[in-house]
């Protein structure tokens, strides 16, 4: 019998960064890690509970990630009267806010080069599932998991510093 | 002599982080690695190199980290039975087939593109039949640029006024369709230029089949209008061209898809506890989004004072929606403006926002009252003007469906921030966001207390 209270506990501030990651609003992210828990716990009531449960949430949380990302596409197409809006204020006592949102900006960016798989399994990883529950999720074998992790971390730092590069030439 | 290959290392780092629960490596093939390790000044060199990619990635992750405040978990459990169930794969299947195997039926749809594209062309064309024929009948063009205007249809930038998409535009439809003859003569008195009602009957003609498609194709025909509604007249094209897209959803409230559903359901848990009215829970979601496109009620010429918080929500008659989180920094109203106006100012971490609210008279289109108050302050009503508020006088608001919602439009401020009209529970709202931010990002945001 799965204590989903605690697993909540021990499981909603991974998702809500792992959600961050891919829908990059944090509002949002921390909306999608609810919705995850409220499925799961609505398809526990019928009696469906997973032998990994910490793993299934995260497949949930892809899919909403997904649904999600679809979604964003819509709306950015209704959007369109925003499209050449006037520059932002920059305000002084904000560049702090600025810098950060330049540091995530960049790291989006470097993630956002990576393969879809080696972003999968990185953000799984980091969001602290194991190699056998990354490899449940991914359809990978689970001795690949090592080999994948690699490629993907060393494709991240190679494509942060060339846009640091970039953005040191502007 | 053999060397650990880049993914084992990795791998070996993992494990020694997390431990066994990791479950990178098992324990006969650490121990091989540790052994090796102590053996090899190559894989001892390697092991530092993966050391520092790890934990420079780890750097770059934590820089897209945002701060984390997760809610109780009381909080979810309300959800719980809201949620439409899906089956969820576990674990996610796998691609069996190739990447590509429906590139083969690309030539169907291309076929079926091609099809479409003759059918809009077709319709297009008898579009300009229909426009020629307005156009060779000038009087009674200039009465359909009146009786559209009448059906509540958007005004025109140009005229100055704030745009405001009608509630459901297609019971209004239905009313103009509808209504005597000798009302809409009254409002051809408004003696709207020749030449303007042209223009208009021409740009609705434009405009009409393709609104008319988008709509069918949605399924979406919210009411059915008669008859006598699809006459394909260019007055009747008026009043569909500009009428508002729309979407079905499913309860707002329950759709995830829906801007603020979750939060919504987040909230409905609190406000168990403490009254607390969620702009995004309620229904009003469902109704139609109106645009200030166009104007502003927070760029009009109106004198604004200062005033207590409590003496705004006596203005409104309700309590102030607010950007949560954010101070205020300023409550100022407009009692002279008809309707009276309040606005509110806020120092969010996206810059200042203003929300321009205003009390909604009851009997009247939603929307009438914003309306009347900017283009009373512009002292500019063209004939359109006095034709819409005219209608906007006797009309009652029609009855939303509660599974329509009408895609958010977005307008600009005098100043080019964006602004985002939002029929709230209990009155209209306009939310103003500094430029460069998208007001739709704070929707979810805006509750009200009390």
């Amino acid at each position: 019998m799965i204590d989903w209270a605690e697993l909540y506990r021990e499981t909603c501030a991974d998702l809500v960064r792992y959600l961050h990651r891919k829908v990059w609003d944090a509002e949002r992210a921390r909306d999608l890690a609810q919705e995850v828990f409220a499925r799961a716990l609505q398809h526990a009531a019928r009696g469906h509970e997973p032998e990994h449960a910490r793993a299934w949430l995260f497949s949930i949380a892809a899919n909403l990630a997904r649904d999600e990302a679809k979604m964003v596409l819509r709306r950015k197409r209704h959007l369109t009267l925003l499209q050449g809006a006037a520059s932002e204020a920059v305000q002084p006592d904000a560049s702090e806010r600025i810098e950060r949102a330049e540091r995530e900006a960049a790291a989006r960016a470097a993630l956002e080069q990576l393969g879809e798989r080696d972003r999968e399994v990185l953000l799984l990883w980091d969001a602290g599932l194991s190699y056998p529950e990354i490899a449940a999720q991914t359809g990978l074998a689970a001795g690949a998991i090592g080999t994948t992790l690699a490629r993907a971390r060393r494709r991240l730092v190679e494509a942060h510093e060339a846009l640091e590069a970039r953005h040191v030439a502007h | 002599m053999w060397h650990i290959d880049e993914g084992t290392l990795h791998a070996y780092l993992d494990d020694r982080d997390r431990g066994p629960a990791a479950g990178a490596l098992d324990a006969g093939l650490r121990e091989r690695v540790a052994q090796h390790l102590s053996e090899c000044d190559v894989c001892t060199a390697s092991l530092r190199l993966a050391e520092r990619q790890r934990a420079r990635a780890a750097d770059i992750l934590l820089a897209a980290t945002p701060v984390i405040e997760t809610p109780p978990f009381e909080a979810v459990q309300p959800m719980v039975g809201t949620t439409p169930i899906r089956p969820i794969p576990f674990p996610l299947p796998r691609r069996t087939g190739p990447r590509r195997a429906w590139m083969p039926l690309a030539w169907a749809a291309s076929l079926m593109l091609a099809v479409g594209a003759g059918w809009m062309a077709s319709l297009m064309w008898q579009g300009g039949e229909v426009q020629r024929a307005a156009l060779e009948q000038p009087a009674s063009a200039a009465g359909s640029a009146a009786d559209r205007a009448d059906a509540g249809a958007p005004m025109s930038p140009a005229a100055g006024g704030v745009v405001l998409a009608p509630a459901a535009g297609a019971p209004r439809m239905a009313e103009g369709a509808a209504r005597p003859a000798g009302e809409g003569s009254d409002l051809r008195r408004a003696e709207a230029p020749r030449q303007e009602a042209k223009e208009e009957v021409a740009h609705a003609d434009r405009l009409a089949p393709v609104a008319a498609l988008s709509e069918q194709a949605a399924g979406n025909r919210v009411a059915d209008t008669g008859a006598e509604n699809r006459r394909v007249t260019a007055e009747d094209r008026g009043v569909t061209a500009e009428r508002p897209r729309q979407f079905v959803a499913r309860d707002p409230a329950r759709d995830a898809a829906v801007i603020g559903g979750a939060m919504a359901r987040v909230n409905a848990a609190a406000a168990a506890a403490a009254p607390q009215q969620v702009l995004a829970e309620s229904p009003a979601l469902g109704f139609a989004a109106r645009s200030a496109e166009g104007g502003y009620p927070g760029d009009a010429d109106v004198a604004w004072k200062t005033v207590s918080r409590e003496e705004a929500e006596r203005l409104l008659g309700a309590p102030l929606y607010l950007l949560a989180g954010a101070p205020i920094s300023e409550i100022a109203a407009a009692p002279q403006a008809s309707p009276a106006l309040v606005r509110v100012r806020q120092r969010a971490e996206e810059g200042q926002i203003e929300l321009v609210q205003w009390r909604a008279a009851t009997g009247q289109a939603v929307g009438a009252d914003v309306e009347k108050g900017v283009a009373d302050a512009a002292a500019q009503k063209s004939a359109v003007d006095v034709a819409r508020e005219a209608r906007s006088q006797v009309v009652a608001p029609p009855a939303a469906p509660a599974s329509a919602v009408v895609q958010p439009r977005l307008g600009r401020a005098r100043d080019g921030g964006s602004v985002l009209s939002i029929p709230a529970a209990t009155h209209p709202v306009i939310l103003k966001a500094p430029p460069g931010i998208n007001p739709a990002l704070l929707i979810t945001r805006i509750r009200q207390e009390g």
